[in-house]
């Protein structure tokens, strides 16, 4: 197995038979099978990218992804956007108004 | 007729006893008397001579005789010729090396020789094969302007050569954005394609085409987040999926 690392040392590619160039300042490495087995078994936990330096295999920590937050106006599809605008319009409200407004009506119907 | 025994006639049988005697009946068998005593001894004639007696046993083994060797005989005649015999080892010398090499000949006349026999097939080529490349880390499409690189092939082929190249990227973005994927072949894009993925919703993108080569080349597969610096690109899909599966390029020789 090949594995390109980047300027840090953080593994951008693998291949088990090709030979990917790596990024500026990158390096390529050919591991061994006891060196592929110790990428593996760490790559299949939750992770955060794995480092190489030649010869040590390093996880960094895993961060969740962020929730989706709904609640947010800024988040929502463009078209329900747009109609959030059309109401600032015939309201004569800014659209940071209806935006906070939408997250007052949004937390009344957690639970419903 | 014995005393005592009556016997009644009848008047035929006595009339025919009278004229004949016959007729007059039987009486009945006496008691058997006593054994009379043993008589003398009576001096018979001598029997006739009885036969010949069974032959006897076989006599003990003679003693030895003594040898006597008697002159030598005359010389017999000569005997039958024998057998061809093996054939033997043959006895060659070492085979001796090559001689040097001659002068070299004179040039020869300008006239063109005929054409020689066609050669023999030659041996079976290597098979194409193909290879792939997966992202190792998860790419930030943080710049809406930009193409963010994810894996490549290397650098593989050469002029004339036929490749089927595939690319599959797999985004997300905590936003609802539009996304594009691209195979870059360090000049120029040789497969695009762009979609929309929701919020924190996962979008595969799949882009290929054939090239002909006319060098070696890297072909690299890029990302690009167009609405907004939320997006990512994935090396793994979902947790439980298969790590580092999610991105991807290959290369597959086709001539």
């Amino acid at each position: 197995m090949n594995i390109c690392t980047n300027n840090t040392g953080l593994i951008v590619m693998e291949s088990e038979t090709a030979s990917p160039t790596p990024p500026p300042g990158g390096t390529l490495y050919a591991l061994t099978p006891a060196q592929r087995a110790a990428f593996l078994t760490l790559s299949a936990m939750p992770n955060g990218g794995i480092t190489f330096d030649g010869a040590t295999f390093s996880a960094l920590p895993f961060i969740p992804p962020i929730p989706f937050d709904y609640s947010n106006f800024d988040n929502l599809d463009k078209s329900l956007k747009a109609i959030g605008l059309v109401i600032a319009n015939f309201t004569g409200k800014t659209p940071a108004q209806v935006k906070a407004a939408f997250l007052i009506a949004y937390q009344s119907l957690n639970g419903g | 007729m014995q005393a005592g025994v009556s016997v009644r006639l009848s008047l035929g049988q006595i009339a025919q006893y009278i004229a004949t005697g016959a007729g007059s009946p039987t009486g009945a068998t006496g008691a058997t008397g006593p054994t009379g005593a043993t008589g003398a001894t009576g001096a018979g004639p001598t029997g006739a001579t009885g036969p010949a007696g069974p032959t006897g046993p076989t006599g003990a083994t003679g003693a030895t005789g003594a040898s006597v060797t008697g002159a030598s005989g005359p010389t017999g005649p000569t005997g039958r010729t024998g057998t061809t015999g093996p054939t033997g080892s043959s006895i060659t010398g070492a085979i001796g090396s090559t001689g040097a090499t001659g002068p070299t000949g004179p040039t020869g006349s300008a006239a063109t020789g005929a054409t020689g026999a066609t050669g023999g097939t030659g041996a079976t080529g290597p098979g194409f094969g193909g290879a792939t490349t997966f992202l190792g880390a998860d790419v930030a499409l943080n710049n809406t302007a930009n193409f963010f690189d994810g894996p490549n092939t290397g650098s593989i082929g050469a002029n004339g050569q036929i490749w089927l190249i595939i690319g599959v990227v797999s985004l997300v973005s905590t936003v609802g954005a539009n996304v594009e994927a691209g195979i870059f072949n360090g000049t120029a894009y040789i497969a695009n394609s762009a979609g929309t993925v929701a919020g924190n919703f996962y979008l595969p993108i799949t882009v290929c085409a054939v090239v002909t080569l006319t060098a070696a080349m890297t072909f690299t597969l890029r990302a690009k987040d167009s609405s907004n610096v939320n997006g990512t690109l994935l090396t793994t899909g979902v947790a439980t999926g298969a790590a580092n599966k999610a991105t991807s390029i290959t290369a597959i020789r086709l001539a």
